[in-house]
């Protein structure tokens, strides 16, 4: 069990999000970081799913209620356990009593936090995320706020070999790709069904120019802003279709917007192209202020990076269970 | 008969907390020999009366991670006061990164091994001039 202490607006309970429930127009919510959240499990041994909490908005201040164990990953909140400094994705046997702080982020944008056993809100559609836009799932479809208590779903304590906790390679290094600049991320995009129809001009600087994300980016989408707009040949209308977190579309105003966990299920603006599945989180983790490139891939790629993905994980669920040894508490 | 890497260093970690140094294990068609490196043991001294100097150990077989990827800085340099059970840096064994921890509270006076070197299960790492008043070493 945990007491919120202390919270910044917009921290939440997710989970992987709500799949399959965008044929009735529901957006999927879940971890923006989905990497990060699955890892803050897998070394608890928790299943890959189970609820955590994701941390936009800082500084947090958490106590712990019952004995447990928990992992705080994703951006590098300067996280402090009675004190003590936990360094980033970090796993660590926690005390009835102990307060946890999240000072705020040095790099990258979002934290989570899993605990042993996983976080106990009913399941909504099939998950127990949060949707904060449509104000239901998580804990009370809202953010949390001081005095809120979470329950584990099952009761955990952990003994860790070490007893100061241990950590796992961050994925900004097991699964780095490319060479990105100085504030600047890379992201292998699909592209979609009109990009045949932007001009030669728009599909050059699409791939080569660099997009900076702008303030107006939040769980919703990002809308990227760059040096020249992106124009097609023919200013076609389009009915609404199916969009999928990490589609790129191009407004009217030529500055494209990717969707993300809490986009809308369908939308009327054309799509230039796909970020690939595998490199969500890293969108996630990107700030306001900072550059996105799009590397050109194709469908093989994509699936040789989501099997990066899956070892990296599967990887590091087999090694924290060297580690760990769990017993109901 | 199988055995890990894992479950020789776990092996190795209980001898070493039993105190035990040697073990010999065998049945048929295998046979298992362990010996507790030099540096592992003795256990932390304890002794407040002499200011030896303790050393920081490796945990794990691995890479020596003195400072973090998302960090900017080392975790620990020469000269630094650390309390006891302080994250100095870590030792990536695979993804995993375990902590190299003070084994008391005092002043790092030697940084042995360089960023990036691999080293093995014990090798002696940071060594650390206790603190005069031995508490527990916060230092908050």
């Amino acid at each position: 069990m945990i007491e919120v202490i202390e919270t910044a607006p917009l921290n939440s309970v997710q989970d992987l999000g709500r799949v399959g429930m965008r044929k009735f127009g529901m957006s999927p919510a879940g971890g923006m970081d989905r990497l990060a959240l699955a890892i803050a499990n897998a070394v608890l041994g928790n299943p890959r799913g189970a609820a955590a909490i994701e941390f936009q908005m800082f500084p947090v201040r958490l106590r712990i209620l019952a004995d447990t164990g928990i992992a705080v990953t994703g951006a590098d909140c300067n996280a402090r356990l009675d004190g003590r400094v936990l360094p980033p994705w970090w796993a660590i046997p926690a005390r009835a009593g102990q307060v946890l702080e999240l000072e705020g982020v040095t790099k990258g944008v979002r934290g989570y936090m899993g605990v042993a056993g996983g976080i106990d809100v009913p399941i909504i559609l099939g998950s127990r995320s949060t949707s904060l836009r449509d104000g239901f799932g998580g804990l009370d479809g809202r953010a949390l706020a001081a005095g809120d208590v979470l329950r584990s779903a099952e009761l955990v304590a952990i003994a860790s070999r070490d007893a100061q906790g241990f950590g796992v390679q961050p994925p900004s290094v097991a699964l780095a790709f490319g060479t990105a600049g100085p504030r600047e991320t890379l992201l292998r995009v699909i592209p979609a069904a009109e990009y045949p129809q932007f001009d030669d001009a728009s599909q050059t600087s699409f791939w080569n120019a660099g997009w900076t994300i702008t303030p107006r980016s939040n769980r919703q989408g990002y809308q990227l802003a760059g040096a020249a707009p992106l124009l097609r040949t023919e200013a076609l209308e389009m009915r609404s279709h199916a969009i999928v977190p990490g589609t790129i579309q191009v407004p009217p105003s030529g500055q494209p917007i990717i969707q993300l966990a809490d986009a809308n299920s369908a939308g009327g603006y054309p799509k230039i192209g796909v970020v690939i599945d595998a490199d969500l989180w890293r969108i996630a983790q990107a700030a306001p202020g900072q550059i996105l490139r799009f590397v050109e891939c194709d469908v093989k790629t994509a699936r040789a990076a989501a099997r990066d993905v899956a070892t990296y994980l599967s990887e590091v669920e087999r090694l924290s269970s060297y580690v760990w040894s769990r017993r109901a508490a | 008969m199988s055995v890990s890497l894992e479950q020789i260093i776990e092996i190795l970690t209980r001898m070493q907390a039993a105190g035990v140094v040697s073990l010999t294990a065998s049945g048929p068609g295998w046979s298992l020999q362990l010996r507790l490196p030099e540096e592992m043991r003795s256990s932390t001294p304890t002794s407040t009366a002499t200011p030896q100097m303790s050393i920081a150990m490796s945990p794990s077989v691995g890479m020596l991670i003195r400072q973090h990827p998302l960090q900017r800085e080392p975790a620990t340099s020469r000269g630094q006061v650390v309390a006891h059970d302080e994250i100095l840096a870590f030792v990536a064994a695979g993804l995993l990164y375990r902590p190299v921890t003070a084994p008391v509270a005092g002043q790092v006076v030697d940084c042995l091994v360089e960023h990036g070197e691999l080293v093995e299960f014990g090798t002696p790492l940071f060594r650390i001039a206790p603190a005069l008043h031995q508490g527990d070493g916060h230092a908050d």
